[in-house]
């Protein structure tokens, strides 16, 4: 029998990744960041990739295929013409773009067969829309579904709609209609992130944060701006936008005088608090932000539904599969699953292009034919697994008192303070321990197995507290994530204990699963899991079950036995600004950093006495 | 990561490049742009002069600091 091997790579903008496919089945998938430990890491993804191959004990002379998940001729094309058209003024992008292009860029084939030593005819390329749509559809339980995929830019398009089918066995996807660039609806919410002072690329997820405490004044300003277009999907008027000039800032004067004030500076600070008692108090001109972000919010529901409208209709499908930047949305996504004629919903692990090469390795493997349609692709426990054992042995050596200077503003260890260390025999007895710990208001840090891909910690890269304790989450918001007081934490609930504190619509879906959607909390909940919660009264929900995640699950019920509800406050393992942690090493690092009270690695259960 | 049956042969460089060159030209025509053929023409061209110098020791200094 003939084993199949492929292997996607996204790598060259922001967020580079690896994946590889053997038959069918995806084995292994990372982003650069965990390895390298720097943010949205852009470099070619040279340990993720060295790790694919180890894990699935692969060579890469034995590689069948090497997809890349996007056309770099058609992306250079995009560059080149559009730092010629706003010539003169563009004449610094021009310069810079060609120096990066021809410098480096348009030969990715060349590099990733040189860095490989691999044939060149096994290197090949996709467009980015065509990778984000298989990233979707393929992972998905359907065998057919509308599928949209909205992000920044890919090489022209800007978003997508493809209805994807099966057809002998092989995946059809076939494009229905498209956006272009500059029309780009992600650009435009990077835009408003940028007015905002938050960095973009990165810091949309406050935009959406930051929405929750404002009202949506300026809605009509910003439906000026972009709107639905029944030939291109997307328009964005231009004169509001400076989307070619990358030096320049990438609002216009005419934004400014839409909107009626000036950028915030990210040196000032945003009063907003999602764990305060009542509602917060802000002065006129934080309250602004707060409002132009609940507009852009707004409008970027309405037209996430109304391209989900559109792909519904021209695809003729109940199903959808969203992917892209956009698709991390939680708030939009929410808004998707509300309309009656989606049933059902699908969003991959990672939607974003951290996920691309996921969906190049698919899509390339699966072109070969023999895939199951309907059958789900893949979970989002795909990424490296790491043996403490090693790591361990330095515990007895750890003196806590010597890193104190090394420690989180706002926290000191206590004087004399020591760690023990133990591995108990039965895991029940660790689960046993964390419950309690969390039970008793503990801040406890949570590490099993593979790593989760994409931005989401599901419960293997964790830190948890009980969601019912306030000052327990303004401890873990200063003293161990350094979080912004106005970003919410979310909540992982057991699916059994889901329909006491959420209201849902639906059923629940993978989405609700995997922390891809926001959920109002029945009111008669709130009190259980405000810390969890926004000042909205919705929560992002991870609705775990057995088959989802078996230990994490297991902790879930027994906190459940000791506080009466089996959920917890769940948080991303990282500190503000760096990758979520991966090895037993970077864990311990971070709970010696920070007032973690408990860490539990695997079977490890680290303590501080 | 090692050499095999499949492995890189030597004018892997001058067929990718080669060939991602081509693209762009294919790409531009398709979306009616075929008039900024000749520019990207001698864009590659300063790119094989600098390519060159590039490779003269004393004078690399002057291509790698544009880069």
């Amino acid at each position: 029998m003939v084993v199949r091997r492929t292997l996607g790579l996204s790598y060259g903008f922001h967020d580079a990744s690896a994946a590889l496919v053997v038959d069918g089945v995806l084995v292994a998938a990372a982003a650069e960041e965990r390895f390298s430990r720097q943010k949205h890491d852009p470099n070619f993804p040279a340990l993720s990739v060295r790790w694919c191959l180890e894990k699935a004990g692969v060579a890469a002379s034995e590689l069948d295929a090497i997809v890349y998940h996007e056309d770099p001729a058609a992306t250079f094309t995009r560059v080149l013409a559009s730092s010629l058209a706003g010539f003169p003024d563009t004449r610094r992008e021009f310069v810079a773009g060609l120096k990066v292009w021809l410098g480096k860029k348009l030969w990715v084939r060349n590099d990733i067969s040189k860095r490989l030593d691999v044939h060149p005819d096994l290197v090949r390329t996709l467009r980015h829309h065509q990778t984000h749509a298989a990233q979707a559809f393929l992972g998905s339980p359907f065998s057919e579904a509308a599928v949209l995929s909205v992000d920044s830019v890919g090489e022209w398009e800007t978003a997508a709609i493809t209805h994807a089918t099966y057809e002998g066995g092989r995946p059809a996807l076939k494009p229905l209609a498209r956006a272009e660039f500059p029309d780009s609806l992600g650009l435009v919410y990077s835009t408003f992130t940028a007015f905002l002072g938050f960095v973009p690329m990165d810091g949309e997820c406050s935009t959406m944060a930051l929405a929750a405490f404002g009202r949506p004044v300026f809605a009509d300003e910003v439906r000026k701006m972009v709107r639905l277009d029944p030939e291109g999907l997307i328009r964005v008027d231009q004169d509001y936008f400076n989307f070619r000039n990358f030096y320049a800032d990438p609002f216009t004067p005419r934004f400014l005088a839409a909107l009626g004030g000036k950028p915030r500076s990210f040196k000032d600070r945003l009063p907003f608090d999602c764990l305060a008692d009542g509602p917060s108090e802000a002065p006129a001109d934080m309250n602004f932000y707060a409002d132009v972000a609940a507009s852009i919010q707004l409008v970027f529901e309405e037209l996430m539904v109304g391209l989900a409208k559109r792909a519904h209709e021209s695809a003729g499908s109940a199903n959808l599969c969203l992917a892209g930047g956009g698709a991390l949305n939680c708030v939009a996504n929410a808004s998707l699953l509300k309309q009656p004629w989606i049933e059902r919903l699908y969003v991959p692990p990672d939607p974003g292009d951290g996920g691309a090469s996921v969906g190049a390795a698919l899509y390339g493997d699966a072109l070969q034919g023999g895939r199951t349609p309907g059958k789900v692709g893949y979970g989002p426990y795909t990424g490296a697994a790491f043996d403490e054992t090693r790591d361990a042995a330095l515990l007895p050596h750890a003196k806590p008192g010597r890193y104190r200077r090394f420690a989180v503003r706002g926290w000191q260890p206590r004087p004399g303070e020591t760690w023990t260390s133990e591995r108990p025999a039965d895991f029940g007895a660790v689960i046993e321990e964390a419950a309690a710990a969390i039970a008793d208001g503990k801040i406890v840090g949570w590490c099993q197995g593979a790593a989760e891909s994409g931005p989401r910690a599901l419960g293997n890269r964790s830190i948890l507290i009980r969601p019912d304790r306030l000052e327990t989450a303004r401890r873990l918001s200063t003293q161990v994530k350094l979080r912004e007081p106005y970003r919410p934490y979310a909540l992982s609930i057991a699916e059994e204990e889901a329909g006491k504190v959420l209201s849902l619509t639906k059923a629940v879906q993978t989405p609700h699963r995997w922390m891809q959607l926001s959920a109002p909390v029945r009111p008669e909940a709130q009190a259980s899991v405000r810390a969890a919660m926004h000042v909205d009264g919705t929560t992002r929900p991870q609705v775990c079950s057995r088959e989802d995640n078996e230990r994490y699950h297991s902790l879930l019920k027994a906190v459940g036995r000791r506080t009466g509800l089996s959920a917890v406050l769940n948080t991303s393992f990282n500190e503000s600004g760096y990758p979520i942690v991966g090895t037993p090493l970077e864990a311990l690092a971070m709970y010696a950093r920070t007032a973690m009270d408990l860490l539990v690695y695997n079977g490890l259960v680290v303590r501080k006495t | 990561m090692t050499s095999s049956a499949k492995g890189r042969p030597w004018y892997a460089g001058f067929q990718l490049v080669g060939g991602a060159a081509f693209g762009v030209a294919k790409d531009l025509r398709s979306r009616r742009m075929g008039g900024l053929i000749p520019v990207m023409i001698a864009l590659y061209m300063a790119g094989i002069v600098l390519y060159f110098i590039n490779l003269v020791s004393p004078l690399a200094p002057f291509v790698y600091s544009l880069f």
